[in-house]
């Protein structure tokens, strides 16, 4: 298990973590979500004891994470970082190494992971001759190489072609389905929503909130109705019912926001007095909406707290 | 350490398969056996072959044969038949000079004033000796008369007794001609070696997995170690050129002072190498190095005008100072010491001063390179490095 408490860091005036706290479990895939220059970044350089927090700390499996522990980390950093010159068999088993794998070891791993990515034709030739989306699976099997305990990765996904966010999803699913804590950043909210068990919304340094999927959605309290009538007026009926909103409308239906004092069969009925109702049902809010909805109200919390 | 060793192996083998560095290699080595070698094959065994025409001839002949030392050319005698038989024997290059007469000499071309001046003293010493014979002096007397004794020449000025062309001091200026080579060329490539880690972020990994000093340790050692692999290389190769054609002979003192090279090496490239890894830690790109390394490299510079005073003035204050402190002694050190200014005790303060200056140094650009190594972005002052510094 992974606990990241009350880490806060400022850089200059600038306050890039206030007081993060969240915790990642065995075996969780979980998504780190948050705008460009949310703390993503820093949070993970401080796990990996590349910065240091002013107050706080990180944790691994109840212990300080020491560079014993740091060793067994499979760390992909935001830039990536590898040898321009050196070719990705020479490259990984060297690192494969530095993570105390014997020689022997590294190498047959290297190859298996550089075939994996689709790279075994391509490990003889130095990186810089490689696509970006090649390099890009090289620092990915740079990070697996040592087949950590711990995958702290920085937008691993981004760059890649279909065909590698595939192979990189399924080995990283395959790794928590060991039990390894697999953390990723991503902007890609469809993806992370696909394979998280987990996500953390970060803005501003700040947790804005935590948990699965499924809990998000029901910390919101709030529920969407799509609505499609048959009849002389499909949206307007909408307009006035006490105790909701219309959130969107198109030519065929409306989506309407429920408060949580309003009972949905009084939604119905009134539905069904403006015509022929052909579809009922929740809307189910994408993680992308949820991130929104989270961050907007975010910032309105902090926007009228700082006026106060 | 085990990190420490890893770094060290990567770093040596890295640049050992660089194409750069194989060619480089070739090319000095190529260099050396041809300064070698090169006065084998044209000179042979380095004697004129003298043509003789006629017992007049072989007379002068044998004269010069007897001066010779003192005009420090070896000449060897070849009979010719007639005059003829000179020009051809000249044409084909199967001698060198060809005397006609007492007087009289045939030559391809000039011949060179130490020659001239022989031939042209044992045609004179002929005409001395007849005139000798004619007054009564028996052979074993005019044999004495005609012993050239050399003059013994005391310099008051004792500075100018150094010969470039001395063959110890040119064996010895070229090897440490070399080791200053050798120590801009691995000191930069430490430099060069942080900020492309840097650069690439390769680091941020690395980091992941080493202590800031393993990596630092690991990156000095590897490239420390091939090049003493390359020095002990290069002064084998040339040392054994010289036993093995003794084309020149090279006194006790320049044989010491080249072995003595090596040591100074390892000395110089740790002392070099903290200030190039200081050099190194500031700066984020490749592009900026130059400016920052400039520093370092004209100290080195410095040291390689200290070892031209050296040369040209081996007891004077400069020499003498330059000789002794640590980031100039490695260059000027081994030249005192070839041309036999500088005692032992000379050498051993000199390294200990050196050491020292290590030991206060190698902390300092630790804790430099702490503080800058993860600071990717733009150029890091030296006060902020030191006083981020971390682990």
């Amino acid at each position: 298990m992974l606990e990241i408490e009350h880490l806060t860091r400022s850089f200059g005036d600038v306050l890039a973590l206030d007081r993060l706290t969240f915790r990642v479990e065995p075996g969780q895939m979980f998504g780190f979500v948050g705008s460009n220059g949310a703390g993503k970044t820093t949070t993970m350089r401080i796990v990996m004891g590349l910065d240091d927090p002013d107050e706080g700390e990180v944790r691994f499996q109840g212990g300080p994470i020491d560079s014993e522990v740091r060793a067994r980390v499979g760390y992909m950093p935001e830039e990536r970082g590898l040898y321009p010159k050196t070719p990705p068999l020479r490259q990984l088993i060297y690192l494969g190494r530095l993570h105390r794998l014997d020689k022997r070891t590294a190498e047959e791993r290297a190859r298996r992971l550089l075939a994996r990515f689709g790279l075994q034709e391509r490990m003889h030739e130095p990186l810089e001759n490689l696509s970006l989306g090649n390099q890009q699976r090289v620092q990915l099997a740079a990070a697996l190489v040592h087949e950590p305990r711990l995958l702290l990765l920085d937008e691993p996904f981004s760059g890649l072609d279909p065909v590698g966010v595939d192979a990189l999803s399924e080995v990283l699913l395959e790794r928590a389905s060991l039990g390894v804590p697999v953390v990723f950043s991503s902007h890609q909210l469809e993806l992370v929503e696909r394979l998280c068990d987990a996500v953390a919304i970060i803005d501003a340094g700040r947790l804005v909130a935590a948990g699965s999927v499924a809990q998000l959605r029901a910390a919101g309290g709030r529920r969407l109705l799509r609505i499609e009538v048959d009849g002389p007026d499909p949206t307007g009926w909408a307009e006035h019912l006490p105790g909701t909103r219309v959130r969107s409308r198109d030519t065929t239906g409306v989506v309407v926001l429920l408060d949580e004092t309003v009972d949905d069969q009084t939604v119905l009925a009134a539905a069904q007095a403006a015509g022929a109702v052909r579809h009922f049902a929740a809307v189910r809010p994408t993680l992308a909406e949820l991130y929104r909805e989270a961050v907007t109200n975010h910032r309105d919390t902090a926007h009228t707290a700082g006026a106060a | 350490m085990s990190g420490t060793r890893l770094v060290a192996s990567r770093e040596f083998t890295e640049r050992l398969r660089s194409r750069a560095f194989l060619i480089s290699n070739g090319a000095i080595l190529a260099l050396i056996l041809l300064g070698v070698g090169l006065p084998l094959l044209l000179g042979g065994d380095g004697a004129i072959r003298l043509g003789v025409v006629g017992a007049d001839a072989a007379e002068v002949g044998r004269f010069a044969l007897a001066q010779q030392d003192a005009f420090d050319v070896e000449v060897e005698l070849v009979d010719l038949t007639d005059r003829d038989a000179a020009e051809e024997a000249l044409t084909e290059g199967s001698v060198d000079v060809a005397l006609l007469d007492s007087s009289a000499a045939l030559a391809e071309g000039s011949l060179g004033g130490r020659l001239e001046s022989l031939l042209a003293n044992a045609s004179n010493a002929i005409r001395v000796d007849r005139a000798l014979a004619e007054a009564g002096l028996d052979p074993q007397e005019r044999a004495e008369l005609a012993t050239i004794e050399r003059l013994s020449i005391t310099q008051l000025d004792e500075r100018d007794g150094i010969d470039l062309f001395d063959p110890s001091v040119a064996i010895v200026y070229g090897a440490v001609f070399v080791l200053y080579g050798l120590l801009a060329v691995y000191g930069q490539w430490v430099a060069q070696g942080i900020v492309e880690e840097k650069q690439s972020r390769v680091v941020e990994v690395l980091l992941a997995s080493l202590r800031p000093t393993e990596l630092l340790a690991g990156k000095v050692l590897g490239l420390g170690g091939l090049g003493l692999a390359q020095i002990l290389l290069l002064t084998g190769v040339a040392a054994g050129g010289l036993l093995l054609t003794d084309v020149v002979e090279v006194p006790a003192a320049a044989w010491t002072a080249l072995l003595l090279v090596i040591p100074w090496y390892v000395v110089g490239f740790l002392l070099y190498a903290t200030l190039f890894a200081m050099a190194g830690s500031v700066v984020s790109r490749v592009e900026d190095l130059q400016s920052a390394v400039m520093p370092v490299i004209i100290v080195l510079v410095l040291a390689l005008f200290g070892a031209q005073f050296a040369l040209n003035d081996p007891t004077g204050t400069v020499a003498t100072v330059a000789g002794l402190l640590p980031f100039t002694a490695p260059i000027v050190q081994p030249i005192l010491f070839a041309l036999g200014v500088a005692t032992w005790w000379r050498t051993l303060l000199a390294l200990i001063l050196a050491l020292g200056a290590i030991l206060v140094l190698l902390p300092i650009s630790a804790r430099i390179y702490r503080g800058g190594v993860l600071r990717t972005r733009g150029r890091v002052a030296f006060r902020d490095a030191w006083a981020t510094s971390r682990r």
